[in-house]
């Protein structure tokens, strides 16, 4: 009777073991979706889940890591491993630039499909769709799909309950960001112009990040962060056009200075990110912005309130940590409980599996 | 007589057109001065130091006006004058009615020293990025034209200064360079190579009292020499064995007024960026107006070139306010229909 009993428990045990790990694993695994629509609208009917890709588009590639499908990436391109070395694709071979691809590399490395931007490359389809290779054009990193875009991914990698586990964990960041930002009386909020630091410190010119489009929509990424941190557009004339496609607008001088914007952002990749470690760089940097520009006459120079970031910090995945930081800048009394390293670290560490270091932005007070 | 009064009366006509053109060039000054993103006039200047507290914004559209607008206007017209003269130069010099400033090849070095400067100043530098920015693409931009002018000089007096030879070695050495600038476009990243294609386009946007006290000094000293060896390049276009005997000194003026001109040119590529067509079509516009006599020639070349140049840079900066243009893709929109309807109204401009 004991020895019925013992076994009769011993199944229980492992059926309950079993029960538990099959849980936990679809937290990471979900069959994979093979028809779907890309973000151009384009549909696909897949004969077999995707197995082996590359990555055009390093904000793809970043979400590829999130998802935890970074096994399935073979060749990566678009700047990948110079700019987000972070992900580990450093091994892997570079197809280029999204305006310089190596089609020959892409073909003979064989994959069942190449994740793209929406507006690049858009020559793609005609040489690897006839060899068999899907092109799959998914951003990754527009504010207004970003969500919808991940869960495609996560679908089609068959990793969509981490996609929502990303999701749930982000969106609880901006919702608690945003009901912070609500709380700010109106008199308090600052006009803020987002500006190229790579144009402004080699030309001494002004080109804008615009906040919204054309439509009313979200503008451009480094633009929105303005609107998502609590922020008064310094230049709601300037809008983004995504017909034209150029994120940023070049506007005369004399116009920036009669915004007279209370904040200035800075923005580019060249300067700070994952490896930099000397904050000398971005000091150098601003006081030859300073001496070159008139950025010094508007309330922003006059009160130091320019602020450097790198774009990778406020764009894609990363956005809800890098509009923590541009709160904290904007209303330092309001945020004075944030740390946005720990939020930066927690990121780089639970979701990328990676150590978390590198300085992403940098003030000028 | 008869003859003797049609040279007095063509004289007259020609020094009247030299007249109007100073005066259409003080003309668009003032349109310039009134045009902008913020509504400036004289006028309002006046009053607000005539009637105090006339207008409480006052600083703000002082420092516009006297740090922004004004510095602009005065390197605009600097660059134009230096355009303008050079390319009447280098017509006159090698007999060439398609010559321009950037036929030695300057604009095509300068362009790869100012690409050098963005795109392998991000890549490589950027720790140490102490001539970060403006100064960094200025100096370069300067230095690499003055390199390019150097090998094709070097080339040239080997082939004991043959024209023709100094003309395709401008090219040759001009195709050099454009080929580096391509490479680096091809290395660059899409920051740095949209910072580069929008110098590239020649513009103004960095414009201030600095640039303006470097360059000013240069087409001063440009100007009056030229101005008082305009009769030399006058017994020049006689043919240069004629200009021997009449005592000029042939190879130094040539070289002295190459090395000048292609130097200033240099200067303002520097801090303009690439600002094509006005140094080959101001030559002839004022070809056209005051005939080919340098003494007239020269300062009317400098004028039109400044006129165009202002008038360019003036739409460019207004005719999507407050977005703005790069000036050389006006220069060419405004200067090319006008060009070629000079060249088929006046068919005989060169060697008339």
């Amino acid at each position: 009777m004991n020895y019925k009993r013992a076994i009769k428990q011993m199944f229980l045990g492992a059926a309950t073991l079993i029960g538990v790990f099959s849980s936990s694993c679809s937290v990471w695994a979900s069959e994979p979706v093979t028809d779907f629509t890309d973000s151009c609208g384009t549909q696909f009917h897949l004969e077999k889940p995707l197995e082996k890709i590359i990555v055009l588009n390093r904000q793809t590639a970043e979400a590829v890591k999130i998802l935890g499908a970074e096994d399935k990436v073979i060749a990566t391109g678009d700047t990948t491993v110079e700019n987000n070395s972070y992900l580990g694709y450093n091994d892997l071979p570079d197809m280029g630039d999204t305006g310089e691809l190596n089609l020959e590399a892409i073909i003979a490395l064989d994959p069942d499909a190449v994740f793209v931007h929406t507006n690049r490359a858009m020559e793609l389809e005609d040489t690897l769709t006839p060899a068999g290779i899907e092109v799959i054009r998914i951003d990754n990193y527009q504010p207004q799909n970003f969500d919808e875009e991940l869960l495609l991914l996560g679908s089609i990698l068959g990793k969509e309950e981490r996609a929502e586990e990303f999701l749930e964990y982000k969106n609880t960041i901006e919702q608690d960001t945003a009901s912070r930002v609500a709380q700010i009386d109106d008199s308090k909020r600052k006009t803020v112009m987002a500006l190229s630091v790579g144009f402004m410190n080699s030309q001494g010119g002004y080109r804008i990040f615009p906040c919204m489009n054309i439509d009313g929509d979200m503008g451009v990424g480094e633009g929105y962060s303005t609107i998502l941190a609590g922020g008064i557009d310094a230049s709601p004339e300037i809008q983004y056009d995504p017909a034209i496609g150029d994120t940023t607008i070049l506007v005369d001088e004399e116009y920036a200075l009669s915004c007279n914007p209370q904040v200035i952002t800075l923005h580019g990749t060249w300067l700070g990110g994952y490896n930099c470690t000397d904050e000398a760089d971005f000091q150098t940097v601003l006081d030859n912005i300073y001496d070159i520009s008139s950025i010094s006459q508007t309330d922003a120079g006059k009160n130091k309130e320019v602020y450097i970031f790198h774009t990778d910090f406020l764009g894609a995945s990363k956005r809800h940590i890098g509009v923590l930081q541009l709160c904290k800048y904007l209303y330092p009394e309001e945020f004075s409980d944030i740390n946005t390293e720990e939020y930066a670290e927690e990121y780089f560490e639970n979701w990328l599996n990676t150590e978390y270091k590198g300085i992403w932005y940098y003030a000028a007070k | 007589m008869q003859q003797n009064r049609q040279i007095h009366k063509k004289g007259r006509l020609q020094s009247m057109a030299v007249l109007i053109t100073a005066m259409l060039f003080i003309t668009i000054f003032i349109i310039s001065i009134h045009c902008g993103s913020v509504p400036i006039s004289v006028t309002h200047l006046i009053k607000q130091y005539v009637i105090q507290n006339y207008d409480s914004n006052f600083q703000n559209i002082s420092y516009i006006f006297f740090q922004v607008r004004l510095p602009r206007i005065v390197l605009c017209s600097l660059t134009g004058i230096a355009l303008g003269l050079s390319g009447c130069i280098m017509q006159n010099l090698l007999r060439n009615p398609l010559a321009s400033p950037f036929t030695l090849g300057v604009s095509n070095g300068a362009s790869f020293g100012a690409a050098t400067a963005m795109v392998l100043g991000n890549l490589f530098i950027q720790k140490n990025f102490l001539f970060s920015g403006y100064s960094l693409v200025a100096l370069n931009a300067f230095l690499f034209g003055c390199i390019s002018l150097g090998i094709v000089c070097l080339v040239a007096k080997f082939c004991k200064n043959n024209i023709n030879i100094l003309v395709l070695t401008g090219t040759a050495v001009g195709s050099l360079f454009s080929a580096g600038v391509s490479i680096l476009k091809y290395i660059s990243s899409s920051e740095a190579l949209k910072n580069l294609d929008i110098w590239l386009m020649g513009g103004f946007w960095g414009a201030n009292w600095k640039a303006v006290a470097i360059i000013f000094p240069f087409i001063l000293i440009c100007l009056l020499f030229t101005v008082k060896l305009a009769w030399d390049f006058n017994a020049m276009n006689a043919g240069e064995d004629i200009a021997a005997t009449l005592g000029v000194r042939v190879k130094y003026l040539k070289t002295i007024s190459l090395i000048l001109v292609t130097l200033v040119s240099s200067i303002c590529i520097a801090f303009s960026g690439v600002i094509g067509f006005i140094g080959l079509v101001a030559p002839h516009i004022a070809r056209s107006l005051v005939g080919v006599d340098n003494r007239k020639l020269i300062p009317e070349s400098a004028m039109i070139g400044s006129i165009i140049l202002l008038a360019s840079d003036t739409v460019a900066r207004t005719i999507l306010l407050p977005k703005e243009l790069p000036v050389g893709i006006i220069t060419s929109l405004i200067g090319v229909p006008f060009f070629i309807y000079i060249l088929t109204r006046k068919k005989k401009i060169w060697g008339n």
